[in-house]
């Protein structure tokens, strides 16, 4: 069941219904219900993989359970390796297993061995590599005493499946979602409101800007040796948008949704293409997954707080293994590490953190400076989305090549694609955006007037009926 | 009690909630109705032909057997452009892939509400739209096209639902992965088995492309000839002349990959479809058998598209069937 459905409607109208109204303030009824219904939510999809999501969850809780029984270092590490080999295996299993049989096979061709490895037709389960990450996270946080493990094992079921974050994400800690199942949720008029209103900007970053942008990145990217230089550049600019609005506008769509059952999830977008440096650039862009490698990764081997050279390593580390994350093919991988290069030399300089803030708060325009900076930054991301967007390498590499080689042929093939609907609605985006830079979403706009703020809805949703784009893929990020 | 719009904290809060959101709702589909019901849909093709209608004599009506360019041909003009330059009538191509008799009644349907008759339609049955592959396939179910050209009172309710998936097609893609194939009567496997994810050629795959496009069952149920009746009787109502042409399938290849099976399943389905045209005085032009294979264009499976040599002699022979037929026809406004 994918966010842009009717059904998805129809079983949000039913659930929202029969939690609020029907059973009301009975907690554990209403966590049973979230459980009974995210499930449902997966089935939808295919439901032979909810055996994955039982399992993974279950030996979490036990994990969990036995490393609150046990004192004994050796046990308790153990357990913590139990559930690290298990989840990361399932993902090993169902999500890079062809690819390390594809590498091992090519690699021993290249010394000379001919070794006859088939690889097995694997289907890959819509969101594993969102819930493994978020169960590990538990037992992680129980392992490290951040976290009391809990006995309720609804609630802990219910908080690996939730079904607005289940199958993209924001990739949501323990600490945060699961101490909400623990109390009792009051409905929040205003609240319900600006999940709303965040669910129609989801939508309209989803099918007008993502869906409408796919359009001509589908056709740039597979004819790129038709186009000239100058569309390539735009086919990868387009691109930006793309994955942006499909994964920001899913991001905000499982927010606003969890905040209709009186749920709070973590920020995962925070306006990145406003952002003056790539390190503010991963401060806002996938937020709940940079923060979880920061966090259960980056920290452990050592984070900031050693020599150069490791410190160095462990940067490059965590921009492969989040570019791994993305993907089984190498195209992820030389994304990652062209972010990591980014990043070295703010690392090197220490200038990593020099923007913090929000860009030109208060101001209506940006400093010539500042511009330049975010024109850069942006341009950068584009170059690295090239490789996450090929099919593989080779295809990225002669789509660089073809581009470079025909910058210089003047032509007016651009502008085919920028004389339509896509350009209006990518400024819109862009001004909007701009304007709420500061705020939680782009339509929080709680203090406006109402009659403003219902002529902004009717707009908004007029123009997702009328320019949303119809047959196009589900969301990018289901594939991760 | 004071209510503010957005600062609610009584125990009504849902359902206050629950109001407001539907109110929006409904404002939002009455709007959207409005609109759809004023501004008129369209879609790429219809807009072709409306902006072709008032100057164009022969209308040509066909699937990707049109407008298929081989890319080894110098010549890259459609079926219909050799046609129009054989021609002192203007003639208009209408093609996309896999447009079929369902489609083109909803074309000529539509221009029969308009005031303008052209001098003829020609209209392709492609033996291949009686097959799953474009009978079933969820992208060539052409569902909003068919509404709209039919004006269908569905047609309003498109742009609310269509951002949201659920009505651009009937067949899911699953259904069409299952739907049967048959051999003439014989069932011989499920489309899955018929499509195949690779691009590795082999003989036993040719064989069974050719099992797929072209050995469905043609019987008088078939939502094909079924259309094809619907346009021979709008023929006769608005008193349009037209003519249907089969056009040439590859039936040396099909009737080596599947011995004395091919010829005789496709020409009992090609009497059977010429039958009904001529029982009702209209025209065919059978070239089914007029080709052999170096005519088509070089691909890997028998899909029945032309290169320029098949191009031009398939205009040729429309052209000069047009000579032959067309000599009091004008193109005239009707009422």
């Amino acid at each position: 069941m994918i966010f842009n459905s009717i059904s998805f409607g129809i079983f949000l109208f039913i659930v929202f219904t029969i939690y609020w109204f029907i059973l009301k303030n009975n907690l554990k009824l209403q966590n049973l219900f979230v459980l009974v219904s995210s499930y449902v939510f997966y089935g939808w999809w295919d439901s032979r993989f909810l055996i994955l999501i039982v399992f993974s969850s279950l030996i979490d809780y036990f994990v969990g359970l036995g490393l609150e029984k046990n004192n004994s270092n050796k046990i308790r590490k153990l357990l913590l390796f139990t559930s690290v080999f298990i989840n990361i295996g399932l993902l090993g299993i169902f999500k890079y297993f062809n690819f390390f049989i594809d590498n091992f096979v090519e690699a021993t061709q290249f010394f000379g061995f001919h070794i006859n490895l088939s690889t097995i037709h694997i289907i890959l389960p819509v969101g594993i590599s969102f819930y493994t990450f978020q169960t590990l996270s538990y037992s992680i946080d129980v392992y490290r005493r951040t976290l009391k493990p809990t006995r309720d094992i609804i609630a802990f079921f219910a908080f690996v499946s939730f079904f607005p974050q289940l199958v993209a994400g924001p990739i949501e800690r323990a600490s945060n979602l699961l101490p909400q199942f623990y109390k009792k949720r009051k409905f929040v008029y205003a609240s319900a409101v600006d999940g709303l209103r965040q669910i129609l900007w989801g939508l309209f970053k989803k099918v007008v800007i993502a869906d409408n942008c796919a359009r001509y990145v589908n056709d740039i990217f597979s004819n790129y040796t038709d186009y000239s230089g100058t569309t390539l550049i735009l086919g990868g600019v387009f691109f930006a948008f793309q994955i942006y609005g499909d994964f920001s506008g899913y991001s905000d769509i499982a927010i606003g949704t969890a905040r209709l059952f009186g749920f709070n999830l973590m920020q995962n977008f925070a306006f990145p293409y406003f952002s003056r440096d790539i390190a503010e650039f991963w401060r806002r862009w996938h937020i709940s997954l940079s923060t979880w490698f920061r966090d259960y990764l980056y920290i452990p081997l050592g984070g900031s707080r050693v020599g150069p050279g490791i410190k160095i390593r462990n940067m490059f580390i965590i921009f492969l293994v989040s570019g791994f994350w993305h993907g089984a093919n190498w195209t992820f991988i030389v994304w990652g590490f062209l972010n990591a290069i980014y990043f070295l030399p703010l690392m090197l300089t220490k200038s990593n953190r020099n923007n913090t803030d929000i860009v030109a708060h208060g101001k209506l325009f940006p400093t010539f400076k500042e511009f330049f900076q975010i024109g850069v930054t942006f341009f950068l991301t584009v170059f690295a989305w090239i490789f996450f967007r090929a099919e593989n390498i080779w295809i990225a590499l002669a789509y660089i090549k073809h581009l470079v080689l025909n910058i210089h042929i003047a032509t007016s093939q651009p502008f085919i694609f920028l004389f339509d609907k896509i350009t209006i609605f990518l400024l819109l985006l862009i001004i909007v955006e701009w304007l709420q830079r500061d705020k939680q979403h782009a339509l929080d706009i709680a203090s406006m007037e109402t009659y403003k703020k219902w002529v902004i809805y009717t707009i908004i949703a007029l123009i997702i009926l009328n320019f949303g784009i119809t047959n196009e893929t589900p969301f990018i990020y289901f594939q991760f | 009690m004071k209510h503010h719009l957005f600062t609610f904290n009584s125990k009504s809060d849902k359902k206050l909630f629950c109001i407001k959101f539907l109110l929006f709702c409904f404002l939002i589909i009455v709007i959207q109705l409005f609109f759809s019901a004023v501004v008129p849909i369209s879609f790429k093709t219809l807009d072709e032909l409306k902006a072709n209608l008032k100057d164009t004599e022969i209308f040509l009506f066909g699937s990707s057997f049109n407008h298929w360019i081989d890319e080894q041909d110098k010549d890259k003009r459609y079926i219909s452009q050799i046609v129009n330059s054989l021609q002192q009538k203007k003639v208009h191509g209408i093609s996309k892939a896999a447009f079929n008799l369902e489609i083109f009644h909803g074309f000529i349907n539509y221009i029969s509400k308009t005031n303008y008759t052209p001098q003829l339609f020609i209209v392709e049955i492609n033996l291949r739209s009686f097959s799953p592959e474009w009978e079933m396939r969820p992208e060539y179910e052409y569902k909003i096209e068919l509404q709209i050209l039919n004006n269908d009172l569905q047609k309003i309710f498109y742009e609310l639902l269509s951002v949201f998936k659920d009505n651009t097609t009937e067949i899911s893609t699953e259904t069409f992965l299952k739907t049967s194939i048959y051999k003439g009567k014989e069932k011989v496997g499920v489309v899955s088995d018929f499509i195949f994810d690779d691009k590795k050629i082999t003989s036993e795959r040719i064989r069974k492309k050719f099992i797929f496009h072209y050995l469905s069952p043609v019987e008088k149920t078939h939502k094909q000839i079924i259309a094809l009746k619907k346009i021979i009787e709008l023929s006769k109502i608005y008193n349009f002349k037209i003519l249907f042409y089969i056009p040439p399938v590859d039936y040396k290849s099909g009737e080596k990959q599947c011995p004395d099976e091919f010829i005789s399943i496709t020409g009992k389905s090609i009497t059977f479809i010429k039958n009904i045209i001529e029982k009702n005085n209209s025209n065919v032009l059978d070239l089914s058998y007029s080709l052999t294979f170096d005519y088509f264009s070089d691909e890997n499976y028998p899909y029945g598209h032309l290169n320029q040599k098949g191009r031009l002699f398939v205009a040729n022979l429309i052209s000069k069937w047009i000579d032959e037929n067309l000599i009091e026809h004008s193109t005239k406004y009707h009422k």
